[in-house]
């Protein structure tokens, strides 16, 4: 049931999925400008500034992300009935709860992979735009007082985690 | 042969969607092995008697109990088992091809494997090695395969809505020989359309249902008889004692005609008109 819900709504969302890609890239290039207003001006950002930007910036954690989220997801309970699918699904589901269930699971994946999206077209655009990849922060007014320390990899790790439940707990509301 | 078994039944069923009371004081008792065929107008409840049976949605008052077990609503309730349905066009996943969207599917259950897969598809008329996607499918290729997905694992309660809807004459055929085989088996069988002819052919019992509720139309299948009678008076008389009865080409130069009626065998007809003494040659069953 699983399986066959991960293969449905990404069949039949391809192109919202295409949308979204394309829609992530434009809104990546506005990241680069963001980071020039606030980048200390004696230090180049780097790469890993310039994904971290990406990931909480507040416009796009607020109101950007959210949307294409649910825009990708929005018609993930509906759209069972509405093609008639359900009738196929819960004349072989044990019951009710196990579709939702395989529903619930599927929203978790999306919001991985949406996230694992931004991840890679904030990479790539970074890297388009010729920013060096460095492991040391450049970028010093995103951090508050103490995460200097941190290693950029586990800040990128515990914003794709906070990501990955946020957007998970919105699909669920 | 198995005593008849009751295996699906609505008790005093009241179903409102919106503001439109769709079903009122439905009752319906289904054996295994037989056919029942429920006619009504488009938006007259058919298709939500059939979801009903499903789990999709449930009644706002008394109950529909599968294999004598009750249909629980909520979300924890359990759905009916052994039960296949093929309800208005299934959208079937367009990329995929008939094979692989059928075997996504009996995943799900887990009870059949891919030759059973493989034979249903045949048995449905189309080809189980084809690599077309189901988008490129014609709409008789697609109610084939609703068919196959319906029938495929074997079900107890076989729940169809306008089944015949795009095959063609052949695949009107292979749906008949398919509902024979499986009411041999004791499938019971639960039809619903806007077609008379439809259920007209296939079904032993046939309700109507108007503004909410179920009157039955006929309680037995009618058949279409070749009877062959000796001489012109004879045929005459046929013709005055059955309702149904159309005169037609002669069959080895003796009058013959056709008529439709409950008889369940030929020799019932038979015995029926001799009771009336008519010289009877033949009769027999057609199409």
């Amino acid at each position: 049931m699983i399986t066959l819900e991960l293969f449905q709504s990404l069949i039949r969302n391809k192109w919202r999925w295409l949308i979204t890609a394309g829609i992530l890239f434009v809104v990546s290039f506005f990241i680069k400008l963001s980071l020039n207003y606030s980048t200390v001006k004696q230090m180049e950002a780097s790469l890993i500034d310039f994904i971290v930007e990406g990931l909480n910036q507040q416009f796009l954690v607020i109101i950007v992300l959210p949307m294409l989220f649910l825009f990708l997801i929005t018609d993930t309970l509906l759209r069972d009935i509405e093609n008639g699918y359900v009738s196929l699904l819960f004349t072989r589901a044990h019951s009710r709860f196990s579709w939702l269930i395989a529903k619930l699971i599927s929203l978790f994946v999306y919001a991985n992979l949406f996230t694992l999206l931004c991840f890679l077209i904030y990479l790539l655009d970074g890297l388009l735009l010729g920013l060096p990849f460095s492991e040391v922060w450049a970028h010093q007014l995103l951090q508050v007082e103490g995460q200097v320390q941190i290693s950029p990899v586990m800040i990128i790790l515990s914003s794709y985690v906070l990501h990955v439940l946020g957007l998970t707990s919105l699909g669920c509301w | 042969m198995e005593p008849k078994k009751l295996i699906l039944q609505f008790e005093d069923v009241d179903k409102r969607l919106g503001k439109k009371q769709v079903l009122s004081q439905v009752k319906l008792e289904v054996y295994t092995g037989e056919v029942v065929g429920i006619i009504g107008a488009n938006g007259s409840g058919k298709t939500t008697l059939l979801r009903l049976v499903t789990g999709l949605i449930y009644p706002d008052r008394g109950s529909v109990r599968v294999n004598g077990k009750r249909i629980q609503p909520g979300l924890v309730g359990e759905l009916p088992e052994r039960i296949g349905a093929l309800i208005e066009s299934p959208a079937f996943l367009p990329n995929f091809s008939g094979l692989q969207n059928l075997k996504m599917l009996a995943e799900i259950r887990g009870t059949i494997g891919m030759e059973e897969i493989q034979n249903t598809i045949r048995k449905v008329g189309l080809d189980p090695t084809m690599k077309k996607p189901v988008k490129t499918y014609s709409l008789g290729m697609r109610q084939r395969l609703g068919i196959a997905q319906a029938i495929m694992e074997e079900p107890d309660i076989l729940l169809l809505d306008e089944p015949t809807n795009g095959l063609d004459v052949d695949g009107v055929e292979m749906f008949s020989h398919i509902i024979e085989e499986l009411t041999a088996k004791g499938t019971a069988v639960l039809m619903v359309s806007h077609q008379k002819e439809e259920i007209d052919r296939f079904c032993d019992r046939v309700f109507q249902i108007n503004q909410g509720k179920l009157t039955l139309l006929r309680s037995k299948k009618e058949r279409k008889w070749q009877v062959v009678v000796s001489s012109l008076e004879e045929l005459e008389r046929v013709y005055q004692l059955v309702s149904s009865f159309t005169m037609t080409e002669r069959v080895n130069g003796d009058p013959t005609g056709i008529c439709s009626g409950e008889w369940e065998t030929a020799e019932e007809l038979y015995t029926f008109l001799e009771r009336h003494q008519i010289q009877v040659r033949k009769v027999r069953e057609t199409s």
